[in-house]
């Protein structure tokens, strides 16, 4: 309702005057004419959800419900945060750098000892089955596993071992390299052939030079021939026998044998200890 | 005036505007005979010319039926709909016409004879419509859609596509200037010695 007052009277009465002429006659029909002439564009269609929009809404409304549930079922998943480190170790145990570690996680398997026939071939080293633990073995099988033995592995242990078996069946043994035929080596210097290239001199020299002694072999058996019987029971004799020295057999040619100083070793005092500020008194 | 219940009218609306939905002539037709006439009273206000008022007519009937299938039922029908395209597409049209004279129109020459000599309704109408011409548009379109056509303000607001506060600022403007173009053509003193 209008809350304005009604239109002053004089005013109202000048606007009734003001009556429209009635419409021209025919006009209905000019105006159906021209709507029937004129072309009605057809409505787009309504589109309905295909085939594909409802795919995805499923797909995506399951994804979402399956994550709800997850986060309803399982929270104590969301409150520890994965850490690439625990993976990685549980992937690959070996990776970790912890010895300890390491040593627990691997199972060695030790060959019982050797048949009586290859007593003196020097065993063959364990087979080592790395064996990554699973979630359910106990931890306590740490403590079951074998020690792994110490693997002889130095030159003079393989060599010796090699020299052995060769001494047993040379046949089973490969030969020796400087063995093979080596038409360079075998071929001589000044036999009126081509002069050899430096770089067929070279190798030439090289197999045909002698081999180097073993010296290590050497010394051990000048040191086993020192160690005769005799001497060794002399040896054992003098406990505070002077070194076999350059200097020790000189003074010893000359008669003044070089006997150290042996001082009580609590006399000397250890690095890094301190000394005692106060002399313990005697009796 | 062409007034009827208003929950009659509508219904019967909904009616008509479903068979127009159908493409249905006969329908149109009568949709015309019961709203034409209304519309061209506004437009012919509006304008003041009879021959665009029909053209204006004409549009806004057209409009109808092409919309017609996106009719919703239920509404307050097909008259407030019809004043308020109305009343637009004449904004609209004074609108273009005004840019290409590219000056306000001017007021009309008196060409009748003197106030003493002839005092025939004929000339009090021409200067009673050449006085409501004077307002702007959207004062006149207040006046005519609030006197001539009856509506309530909120109805007429809604047909500007004002708010209530607006649209009666806006009628309170357009009386004022409505008087005042009245007695600046004498018509309130004529009335008032008749």
């Amino acid at each position: 309702m209008s809350r304005l007052p009604p239109l002053e009277a004089n005013v109202a009465v000048m606007l009734d005057r003001l009556e429209p002429p009635p419409l021209s006659p025919g006009f209905a029909d000019k105006v159906i004419s021209a709507a029937l002439d004129t072309p009605v564009a057809p409505l787009p269609r309504l589109r309905r959800p295909g085939w594909r929009r409802r795919m995805a809404l499923a797909v995506i409304v399951g994804s979402v419900l399956s994550v709800a549930a997850a986060a309803t079922v399982v929270p104590e998943a969301f409150r520890e945060i994965p850490v690439i480190g625990e993976i990685v170790d549980w992937l690959d145990p070996l990776s970790k750098p912890d010895g300890a570690a390491q040593g627990a996680k691997l199972r060695v398997i030790v060959d019982p000892e050797p048949p009586s026939g290859k007593a003196d071939i020097a065993s063959e080293p364990p087979v080592v089955e790395s064996h990554v633990l699973s979630e359910k073995e106990p931890i306590r099988q740490v403590g079951e596993t074998v020690p792994m033995p110490s693997v002889p592995t130095d030159k003079e242990t393989v060599r010796t071992d090699l020299r052995r078996a060769r001494d047993r069946d040379p046949a089973a043994m490969p030969l020796p390299r400087r063995a093979l035929p080596n038409p360079v080596a075998s071929r001589p210097a000044g036999d009126g052939a081509l002069p050899l290239t430096a770089d067929e001199e070279l190798p030439r020299r090289a197999l045909t030079a002698e081999p180097e002694p073993d010296r290590v072999a050497e010394k051990r058996e000048s040191t086993e021939q020192v160690r005769t019987p005799e001497r060794t029971s002399a040896l054992d004799t003098m406990p505070d026998a002077a070194p076999n020295t350059g200097d020790a057999r000189r003074l010893q040619r000359e008669g003044r044998a070089k006997t150290p100083v042996r001082r009580d070793r609590a006399d000397v005092p250890r690095r890094n200890t301190p000394q005692p500020r106060v002399r313990p008194r005697g009796p | 005036m062409l007034k009827m219940p208003e929950d009659t009218v509508a219904g019967r609306d909904d009616a008509l505007m479903a068979r127009l939905a159908a493409r249905d002539s006969d329908a149109f037709g009568l949709v015309i005979s019961h709203h034409a006439q209304a519309a061209h009273r506004i437009a012919w206000r509006m304008l003041g010319e009879a021959s665009e008022a029909e053209d204006v007519v004409q549009d806004a009937m057209l409009k109808l039926w092409q919309q017609a299938d996106r009719w919703i039922a239920g509404g307050q029908g097909i008259g407030p709909w019809l004043s308020r395209v109305t009343t637009n597409l004449c904004i609209d049209r004074m609108r273009r016409i005004r840019p290409a004279t590219g000056v306000e129109l001017p007021e009309r020459a008196d060409e009748a004879p003197g106030a003493d000599t002839c005092f025939d309704d004929q000339r009090i109408r021409a200067l009673t419509h050449d006085a409501l011409l004077t307002l702007p548009d959207r004062q006149r379109a207040a006046i005519i859609l609030t006197y001539f056509e009856d509506y309530p303000n909120s109805q007429a607001a809604e047909a500007l596509e004002m708010n209530i506060k607006a649209f009666e600022s806006l009628l309170l403007r357009a009386r004022k200037a409505l008087r005042k173009a009245f007695s600046e053509r004498g018509l309130l003193g004529w009335e008032v010695e008749q």
